[in-house]
Formats: C-alpha cells, structure tokens, sequence
C-alpha cells in the first residue's frame, strides 16, 4: 500500500505546483503587459483620447472603485457583524438559525448581476436615487454580505468558549463580555474579513453596471453622483479594440495591485492584531 | 444555620439524558463542601446549574427549584445570580490583559471607576487569594505569563471581585503540582470565613484536608451528603465506601 501514499504525496504536490504556478503567471502576465504603461500621468489623470481612454490616465476610476468599495463595505460589515453576533451570543432556537443561515447561503448565491438589477428597479428607479455610488454601493454590500458574516462568525466562535463563561460568571452581561472580551479577540479577523470582502466589491462590475458606474465622469464629490469603476473601465476599453489594449492592460495592473496590496495588508493586519491581543 | 442555597428535585437534562437526577441538598454558609465522584456523575453540571451558567446551554433543561437565600433564582437575573454565585474554572482562564486589567474588569462593569477604588480592590482580592505579595510589582504584566497556580489564584481573586457569596471551584487543582495545590488550599480555608466555598475534587485527600461538608454523587444521583469527617471515617452508603477506598471512580 506504500505507492497509495507516495502517488497521494506527488499528486498533491503537482496540484498544488499547478494552481501556484497558473496564479503565478497569471499575476505575472497581467503585471508584464501593464507595466510599461504604468507612469504618474496615467495613474493621476483623467482618460483621454478620440476614443475615450486611449489616453490619459484612470484617475476617476481609481477613486470610483475605492467610494464604491468603501460605501459597500460600510454598508454591508454592519448588519453582517450583528448578525453574526446574533447567530452566536444570542439566537437559542435552532431552527430559527437554520433558517438566518438559509437566507445568508441564498444571499451568497443570488448572482450579482441580478443584484444590479434589484438595486437598478429599486434604488435607481423607484425611490428616485439616479445612478450613483450608494445605489452600486447597496447592491455591492448585499452581495459582500454573506461573506463577511460567514468570516465574523467563524471568528466569534473561534474564541475560547471558557474566556466568555468566564466573563458570564462574574455577572457581566452578553453586551459587556462581547464588547471587552470577543470584539477585541476578533478585531483583526473582522477587519481583514471586511476588507476582503472589499476586495471582492471593488473587482466585481455586474452589479454596478445600471446603478452607479459610468464610462466617464470626473472625481465623484458625494456618494449621490455616479463614478466611473475600474473594473467597467477595464471592460469598455478592451470593448473598444486593440487600439485601447495597453491602456487596459495599465487597468488590470493597477486593479490587481490593489486588490493584492488589500489583501496583504489585511492578512498581515489579522496576524499582527491576534498577536497583540495575546500578549495585551 | 440557615442555608444559603437549597436545591429542590433538581433534575438537568440534556435532550433526552438526564445528567443531574432529583438531587435534595442544603448547602450552609461560610462552610467548605467538598463535592466528589467518579467523571460523568454530574458534579459540574451541579455547579453550572449552581450559578445559572447552564440557562447559556440551549440543550440543557433543567427541572426544580434552587434557592439563593430562600429566592428562587429562575426568577433572579441571571446577572445577578451569577455576581453572586462565582464560578472558577478547572483550567485557570485569566483574560489575556494585565493582571492589573483583569482584576478590574468586573469592578468597571459594576461602575467603580475611581482609579484609587479599584487599586484597593486590586490589591484586596489579591491579597485573599495569597497572590499580592507575589504579584505587587507588575501588576501590569500580562496575565498569561502568570505560572499554573498563580493563574488559577488570579480566577479565584477575580472572581471574588465580584462579591459573590458563594464561591464554586470546578476541581481548579486538577492542573496543578502538590505545591501549587496546597497554595490553593490554603488560601480556600482562609476565604470561608466570607464566603461559602464549594469544591468540586477527584482528589480524596485534599477534600479529606479542606472540607467542612462532603457529597458524593455517582451517575447524577447524590448518593451522600453529610458532615466531611462523618462521610469519610463511616459513610453510610456502601457506594460512598467503595469511591473512598478506590474500588472504583
């Protein structure tokens, strides 16, 4: 039974080999592509050109993407972190906890371009909101929901049960035990889980598309005027032909660094956070 | 003596199985209760419902009436009930702050505020728990790099930040060497003058040491319950004699 284990091993080796590699080149490709267009100008200037973006720069998509990610991910860490607090502090009936968890899995299922449209009937239309940064906002955090509340709880129930019984049986309250106890415990977990969450909003176009991101517009000033997205930016100049190629490949670069840079910094935030409330 | 907590057909069930069957017992104040059986007789189950930590447990039930100086305390808050009726730990679980912070983290909660209160109280409890003169210097050392029985000293200080009453002890020497033990023992036979403790132990010989009172439970029944000295030199029950003597348990 020996060659069972040694095939397993080269097995999960060559995949692992394989997924790292294809992330790897695929990382690299874009970076290569997009490197040479990669200056100040373009990362400080508005898109320019006979066709829109040929030139220029991304300016205005830049800090889109980031009102866009950021009003999702103020929108969406709320209710996920209370009703993770919920589902672990609090619910006591199980089948009332099937059924939150049932709503979250379907949340997490819908598909994002039918979230736009919600947003766009909605937000957009009925209540009069026009295409802006809170009408994709809304419809981003709806769907970063399911996955920050899935991280936050995964996080509460991480700390030590005898931590929160201990705190229980000094006669402190629910309130005051998640407050000084389980918050802090989780705080780097929570915020890393939110900025991911963030991550995921700012690559995602679909449900912007009709509520809020435009081909062109100039630096939002409030989240009731709509912005350009990177990642719509990206889509109209590949739309457009070869002649905007490069300029889409700059996109994808700047895109991509971000979203790494988030994540990394997320990670590293979780880790450096757990570590000090450790040693607090 | 009156008692200072008196149960009543107390049955605890988890689902169908039930852990603690229709136990009887009086508990008296500023005395020492050693509780004591084979594992899975209950004996934490006893203390949880003690002090209402079971109501966090959704598939626990519990049937009966336990009464903290006469009042029944499903109709107590369960806040107050368990400032009332502390609960330390088998494993020693300080919170991962500064023993300075840890001490004062119930104290905060019941509004003291005034830094020189709350350095009384610091140094108060610490000193019941025999831990100050050990600890006076870095009260702001982390609570974690405290040694095993200093850690559980700490809980048992913390939890009488708390002015409990009662104080429960869920076998806290069960991680312990006999040094740190007997530190622990000791500093209990100096509390029960203000508190009345209950001391849940696998170790004969350290409730044979400390305690006023002994129970014997075996398979969530209270098979005994008398006077420490009476329950360990002629028990009644010939189930009580058999833990005692290491027949079984």
């Amino acid at each position: 039974m020996r060659w069972i284990g040694t095939f397993t091993k080269i097995w999960a080796y060559a995949g692992i080999s394989a997924v790292c590699a294809a992330v790897l080149f695929l990382f690299g490709y874009v970076f290569f592509q997009g490197a040479g267009i990669i200056s100040v100008e373009f990362l400080t200037e508005a898109p320019k050109g006979l066709v829109l973006g040929e030139e220029g720069g991304i300016w205005p998509a830049i800090t889109g993407s980031l009102c866009f990610t950021g009003t999702a991910m103020v929108l969406a860490s709320v209710p996920a972190a209370a009703s993770a607090l919920y589902l672990v502090f609090y619910c006591r009936s199980q089948r009332l906890y099937q059924a939150i968890r049932l709503v979250i899995q379907c949340i997490s299922g819908i598909p994002s371009i039918v979230l736009g449209l919600f947003a766009y009937s909605f937000l957009v239309r009925d209540l009069n909101l026009g295409r802006c940064i809170f009408s994709a906002g809304v419809a981003l955090a709806v769907m970063i929901l399911p996955f920050i509340e899935v991280r936050a709880e995964k996080a509460f129930r991480e700390v030590p049960a005898e931590l929160v019984r201990s705190s229980y049986s000094l006669g402190c309250s629910k309130l005051y035990t998640i407050t000084r106890i389980v918050l802090p415990a989780c705080r780097g977990e929570l915020v890393s889980g939110i900025i991911l969450g963030g991550c995921y909003a700012m690559g995602a176009t679909a449900p912007m598309i009709f509520t809020g991101a435009v081909a062109y517009a100039a630096v939002p000033d409030s989240i009731f005027s709509p912005a350009m997205a990177l990642p719509l930016h990206l889509y109209l100049l590949v739309a457009q032909g070869s002649t905007s190629m490069d300029t889409a490949y700059g996109t994808a670069f700047v895109m991509m660094a971000m979203i790494l840079l988030s994540s990394l910094l997320a990670t590293a935030y979780a880790r450096r956070s757990q570590n000090r409330w450790k040693r607090s | 003596m009156e008692e200072i907590l008196m149960l009543k057909n107390v049955s605890v069930f988890y689902g169908e199985h039930p852990v603690l069957k229709d136990v009887n017992m009086g508990i008296r104040p500023g005395r020492i209760l050693a509780v004591m059986g084979p594992s899975g007789s209950g004996k934490t189950t006893l203390l949880r419902a003690l002090n209402g930590l079971l109501w966090e447990e959704p598939e626990a039930e519990m049937k009966g009436e336990i009464c903290l100086q006469g009042r029944d305390t499903r109709t107590m808050d369960r806040e107050e009930l368990r400032r009332r009726v502390g609960l330390v730990f088998q494993t020693p679980q300080p919170f991962p702050f500064s023993i300075y912070k840890n001490m004062t983290y119930a104290p905060r909660y019941y509004g003291i505020r005034k830094k020189e209160q709350l350095e009384e109280i610091v140094r108060e409890k610490l000193m019941m728990a025999g831990l100050y003169e050990e600890v006076k210097g870095e009260l702001s050392k982390s609570a974690l790099k405290l040694s095993g029985g200093q850690k559980q000293r700490l809980c048992i200080a913390r939890a009488l930040t708390a002015e409990p009453e009662v104080l429960l002890l869920d076998e806290p020497c069960s991680a312990l060497d006999v040094k740190a033990s007997a530190v622990i023992e000791e500093t209990l036979l100096g509390l029960k003058e203000r508190y009345t403790i209950v001391i849940v132990t696998h170790n004969i010989s350290q409730a044979r040491r400390i305690a006023d009172d002994a129970a014997f439970f075996s398979e969530g029944r209270l098979v005994e319950y008398g006077k420490a000295e009476t329950l360990f030199t002629a028990p009644e029950k010939e189930e009580t004699r058999s833990f005692l003597t290491g027949v079984c348990g």
